[in-house]
């Protein structure tokens, strides 16, 4: 606000020498044009010399200085356009940014900010962009404020407002995988702004691509002690308990690794990625039975719509360590049966359509199916493979910028005197514009990601097969053990009822194939390995 | 008397979760503490269910019993009755249910004869003779059940035992020798499974209904007229006592 009252006092005194400029010739003229029986024309010169365009910003900004930005905006915009104000444009679109950034219409505003960041010579280019920075992050849309960024030159910045810069640099350089130099941008980035903990967490992440783990833990380490006090599901404390959990298995470190994923609280959204990510954890520490009891949550029918395959694959894996074939072949066929149709479906499906805008109906029926909680019908794509799309980093962003264009669009519409006026029509064209480009955004997203998938899952198939084919090997070997034994003792496999393994593994509390919500991750496999 | 109840309820459900529930575990091995549950709060889903895959299924399920029965709170006929349930299950959560009791005959004989003999020996009402009022004879119902109440519990450790908490609201006419009589009743039921389809069932209900006044004046002059009898609105409190089969 303080900068926007220094904008305005720096305008007010170039505007009062563009007044007094234009007023000479009105005084001229007064004395001989008005007269006493001619008090109407005397009124109209008056109206018209109030609306000259340099009274009409007087009064816009002394509407601003008001707090007016209602009644102000339209006149602001109308003003830019004018060509006598072609010098203090950049000032103006300056303003009526900040003064549409107030009034949450933040796309609009942010298009005033670009185009004085994209003109480049205003000394207003810092200022803009440290609001677009905001606006930016209110729509959850970075690619203006890469694209303002990209433009900019650190050194132009005061230094206690370089922090936004290194900050959106270096995302810029972890995006084109340049994790070394995005590892320094995020270092540079102060204990005191605001962009402090999403560079420490983004610093970790830049170090653990580079392979550097330990500076990735020192980060993440220092980010979590940071949210010391924090509730425990705070957000940005759990980023940073997986962050470890991860960093630690990138080090091998399994048990240390296992510890942060076990602290990370049940009622927050990465509880059910760290399951699954501990369950490798837990697998290559050879902790074969916890493996299976947190795969057991992992499988259970809260889990139906998600889209797990490989954990389907740990399982038998870990089925064929402990000479459970039956156990490893079910397994398999049970990925097979679940998979195999969804690689089929995803394969028709990209196969026979292009239109961005068709992949985007899809996702979007899958979206309002979650988000509504509606039953499922009505996709072509089964609901696990589109709601996998829409958890993608990408998709989730767009989506959430569709819905900020939507509120905004309805915001827009409740400000009266904005939404009749000129700059009204542009508003919503611009967000028409990019609600319609963001669609096919999203379409080529969901495109791209279903491809992915279907690699996935084609790649995930050649290791089930690898699978099934040592769970022969080991059937054959263990047929061999009891042929040279020359006594077939009764063993556990010979049973292949799965009641009799599931009734067997699990005691005080048998499962018997009903899920509790409470019971997740509380699953505790207690059967013996078979082999000889 | 609650007590009392509970106890013969829990000995019963022990009794039938150790001839039922034959799998006891077989190996014993140790759970690593760091892996033991230490949170009580529950993962977030989109779709807020708490259950997934019933054991005990009851939508579009037909639903039969049979079950004994008191009213505890009736002074002159015979408190017992026996009868037997039968309905549908639209939903995991709404069922109707049918309610057929045959009231036992005979009287209260716990406060009908001290009636009887304290007005003889006052001689205030030396005619009153329960035995010649007209007989209750059955009552049918029709009840509403939200089973809104889905559990499981431990039973001493070997088994487990699914349940159901459900209220009650329903309507329904008693038949009495001479005349049938409206009425409502509501309460809260319970039913604990031993298997998917076979539970134990208890009812407990209030019932709120017309019926015949007892101490009719008529009377006292000889052998009354069976339709001379007056009217009255009672209270009484039902408990039913039961097993119930889903199929």
């Amino acid at each position: 606000m303080k900068k926007i009252t220094t904008v305005l006092l720096t305008m007010a005194v170039s505007l009062a020498a563009a007044t007094s400029a234009a007023a000479p010739t009105g005084r001229k003229s007064s004395p001989r044009t008005i007269n006493r029986s001619a008090p109407a024309a005397a009124a109209a010169t008056a109206r018209s010399a109030a609306n000259t365009p340099a009274n009409q910003l007087t009064q816009a900004l002394a509407l601003v200085r008001q707090g007016n930005c209602l009644q102000a905006s339209p006149m602001l915009y109308s003003l830019s356009r004018r060509p006598e104000f072609a010098t203090e444009r950049m000032q103006i679109k300056y303003i009526l940014g900040s003064c549409l950034m107030g009034l949450k219409l933040n796309q609009i505003s942010a298009f005033q900010f670009v185009d004085v960041v994209r003109r480049g010579d205003s000394k207003y280019v810092r200022q803009s962009l440290e609001k677009l920075s905001i606006a930016a992050d209110q729509l959850g849309d970075d690619t203006l404020l890469n694209y303002a960024i990209s433009k900019v030159r650190v050194d132009e910045f005061p230094n206690d407002q370089k922090d936004i810069v290194y900050f959106r640099l270096g995302e810029i350089k972890l995006k084109n995988n340049e994790a070394p130099a995005a590892a320094q941008l995020f270092a540079q980035v102060p204990p005191n702004s605001r962009y402090h903990a999403a560079a420490l967490y983004k610093r970790g992440l830049s170090d653990l691509e580079s392979n550097h783990v330990s500076e990735a833990i020192k980060s993440f380490n220092e980010l979590l002690a940071s949210r010391n006090g924090a509730p425990v599901t705070d957000p940005t404390r759990v980023q940073a308990l997986i962050a470890l959990a991860r960093s630690y298995y990138q080090a091998q470190d399994w048990e240390k690794s296992l510890e942060y994923y076990r602290e990370i609280p049940r009622d927050s959204e990465l509880w059910h990625d760290s399951v699954f990510e501990s369950t490798w954890a837990n697998l290559r520490a050879a902790k074969f039975r916890s493996t299976l009891g947190l795969l057991q949550t992992i499988h259970s029918s809260f889990y139906e719509d998600y889209y797990v395959p490989e954990s389907l694959l740990v399982r038998s894996i870990v089925y064929l360590y402990i000479c459970k074939f039956e156990e490893t072949e079910k397994t398999l066929n049970l990925f097979e049966k679940t998979y195999q149709p969804a690689a089929d479906s995803i394969g028709r499906f990209v196969e026979t359509i292009r239109d961005p805008n068709y992949y985007f109906a899809e996702i979007e029926k899958a979206y309002s199916i979650r988000r509504e909680k509606k039953p499922i019908t009505g996709l072509k794509l089964p609901y696990m493979i589109a709601r996998q799309v829409l958890e993608e980093g990408d998709v989730k962003r767009a989506f959430s910028y569709i819905r900020a264009l939507n509120e905004e669009r309805l915001r827009l519409e409740s400000y009266g005197p904005i939404a009749r006026s000129p700059l009204g029509v542009y508003a919503l064209k611009v967000l028409a514009n990019r609600y319609k480009n963001t669609k096919i955004t999203i379409g080529e997203m969901a495109r791209a990601h279903l491809i992915a998938l279907k690699t996935d899952i084609r790649e995930l198939f050649e290791q089930a097969s690898f699978i099934r084919y040592e769970t022969i090997n080991g059937q054959k070997e263990s047929l061999k053990k009891k042929i040279a034994e020359k006594e077939v003792e009764t063993q556990i496999d010979d049973q292949i009822d799965r009641t009799f393994y599931v009734q067997n593994g699990y005691e005080y509390w048998p499962f018997d194939g009903e899920y509790w919500i409470d019971e997740l991750g509380n699953y505790h496999y207690l059967g013996k390995q078979s082999c000889k | 008397m609650k007590k009392w109840i509970f106890s013969i309820l829990m000995a019963m459900i022990s009794s039938f979760m150790v001839t039922i529930s034959p799998e006891i575990a077989k190996a014993q091995v140790e759970v690593p503490e760091e892996e033991l549950a230490r949170e009580s709060v529950l993962p977030r889903f989109e779709r807020g269910e708490a259950v997934k895959n019933r054991a005990i299924v009851t939508e579009k399920k037909v639903e039969i019993g049979a079950f004994g029965g008191w009213n505890f709170t009736e002074p002159i006929y015979s408190q017992a009755k026996i009868g037997f349930n039968a309905g549908y299950h639209f939903t995991e959560e709404s069922a109707l249910m049918l309610n057929f009791g045959l009231w036992l005959p005979g009287r209260n004989k716990q406060y009908t004869d001290a009636i009887q003999s304290q007005t003889k020996a006052n001689n205030t009402d030396p005619g009153l003779d329960f035995n010649l009022i007209p007989d209750l004879q059955y009552s049918l119902w029709a009840n509403w059940e939200l089973l809104a109440y889905y559990g499981k519990m431990s039973v001493t450790k070997q088994g487990v035992s699914h349940m159901h908490l459900y209220p009650i609201l329903g309507l329904g006419m008693t038949k009495y020798a001479t005349k049938m009589y409206p009425g409502l009743n509501f309460g809260l039921g319970q039913k604990f499974y031993f298997s998917k389809a076979f539970a134990l069932r208890i009812d407990f209900k209030l019932q709120y209904q017309q019926g015949i006044n007892p101490f009719n004046p008529g009377f006292r002059t000889g052998v009354p007229d069976p339709n001379s009898y007056s009217d009255r609105f009672t209270l009484g409190t039902i408990l039913e006592l039961g097993v119930s089969f889903l199929l």
